[in-house]
């Protein structure tokens, strides 16, 4: 359980300045405005799912693109390298946190999307499922490719160009569950294919991370 | 010597191919000519298919070796695999637009092979944005890993949704002419020979290049 002491350590830091959680929130306020006051009401009410993932998507982009990033900028690196942990444990720790900050800001947007988009949701149960392996897939990619960051020249804008064509596949289910929840449909194919998705990319990121951290 | 013999066999094999699949063979019943260039498209996807699962291949047979020759052979196979594919979507939507009507029609295969090629560019610019070797390396050769997974899904995708792309190889057996069948196959093989030729080519120059600026 060596992994959640990494996550308390971020939360503290976040908890302190809540810098990462404030731009996030605004900007996923800012984009939820500039959407329903570009779109009419006919359009929103058929593009929502789409509309709210790529806000979901963008702003777990602005603390994804930090995690490692911060921990260089601040000379923590080198320290949490040194620790006696494992290198997964590291990773386990930034996805669980990115997965807490990430779930926050849903679950302040998504009523909020609600009653911005005319939303009409049968039931409740399964868009929160859907956001929920939604949020674990995205956090446990970009998490792990968010140490490109510290590795690459052009620092943070990595993150964005490796992590959005990988994360299709994956978008592209979450979009159609999403929608199909909101209509009150069955999406049982759809979660098995999240669940496999997140199993296979949970077992790619934690054997190969060892190699990403290394100097 | 066995380059020169892979040369030879790629050289006569398309060069043959090409005469045979152009010039010789007769006009297809529904689609008339336009199905001559399917001796190109077909062969070209399974080239850049095979590239990419060498692109993963060399990506954890450098992971597990730590040899950089094993990089130079994936990074040089992730080229050559994107050369291919971009050929391949081209041929296809020439196909698409006299099969169906529309160059490209969203078609789930066509949308994820363009997915793939697009993972495959950010393969290639995660690694010209490192410039020491060894992390270089590291960092694309994990990335390969994730990338090869997206080209799993897209084959994957295709079998779930609807797709207006036909199915060449049904379980009754393959639904070609037998001449045909015997082009293709030439076609394959002169594809996949050039292929080769043209990743082993492309390793030697990474070789060379990495030689000149150590020195």
């Amino acid at each position: 359980m060596k992994f959640l002491s990494i996550t308390k350590k971020d939360l503290k830091l976040e908890l302190r300045d809540r810098q990462t959680f404030n731009f996030m929130f605004l900007f996923s306020l800012i984009t939820l405005m500039l959407f329903s006051y570009t779109l009419s009401f006919k359009e929103l009410s058929v593009i929502s799912p789409q509309l709210l993932w790529f806000i979901f998507l963008f702003s777990a982009m602005l603390s994804l693109s930090k995690s490692f990033l911060r921990e260089k900028e601040w000379g923590t690196l080198e320290g949490l390298k040194l620790a006696p942990i494992k290198e997964t444990s590291i990773l386990a720790g930034k996805i669980i946190f990115n997965l807490i900050l990430l779930y926050t800001i849903q679950m302040i947007i998504f009523p909020l999307s609600v009653i911005i988009f005319n939303i009409h949701i049968k039931s409740l149960l399964t868009p929160i499922l859907v956001l929920t392996l939604g949020n674990l897939g995205l956090a446990i990619i970009g998490s792990t490719f968010s140490s490109f960051t510290l590795k690459s020249k052009v620092k943070e804008l990595i993150l964005p160009i490796t992590f959005l064509p990988v994360s299709f596949p994956f978008l592209t289910i979450s979009t159609i569950a999403l929608e199909k929840s909101f209509l009150g449909q069955q999406i049982t194919k759809e979660i098995l294919l999240m669940a496999i998705y997140i199993i296979a990319v949970a077992t790619i990121s934690l054997s190969t991370f060892s190699y990403l951290m290394e100097d | 010597m066995l380059k020169r013999v892979n040369y030879i066999i790629g050289y006569l094999s398309l060069t043959i191919g090409s005469y045979f699949s152009l010039l010789i063979l007769k006009p297809e019943k529904n689609l008339g000519e336009i199905y001559r260039i399917f001796f190109f498209h077909f062969p070209l996807a399974i080239a850049s298919y095979i590239s990419f699962f060498l692109c993963l291949v060399f990506s954890i047979a450098y992971l597990k070796k730590r040899n950089l020759q094993f990089d130079d052979l994936a990074s040089s196979s992730a080229e050559v695999g994107l050369l291919f594919c971009i050929l391949a979507i081209i041929t296809g939507a020439i196909f698409s637009k006299y099969a169906w009507g529309e160059y490209w029609c969203w078609d789930p295969k066509q949308t994820t092979t363009l997915m793939v090629c697009l993972v495959y560019a950010s393969y290639l610019a995660l690694r010209s944005s490192i410039d020491e070797y060894e992390t270089k390396a590291r960092s694309s050769s994990v990335f390969g890993i994730f990338a090869f997974f997206t080209v799993i899904l897209s084959y994957v995708s295709t079998r779930i949704w609807f797709s207006l792309h036909p199915t060449i190889i049904t379980r009754g057996g393959i639904a070609l002419e037998k001449e045909m069948v015997i082009i293709l196959l030439l076609m394959l093989c002169g594809m996949l020979s050039l292929c080769s030729s043209l990743i082993i080519i492309n390793k030697e120059i990474k070789r060379i290049e990495r030689k000149v600026r150590n020195e």
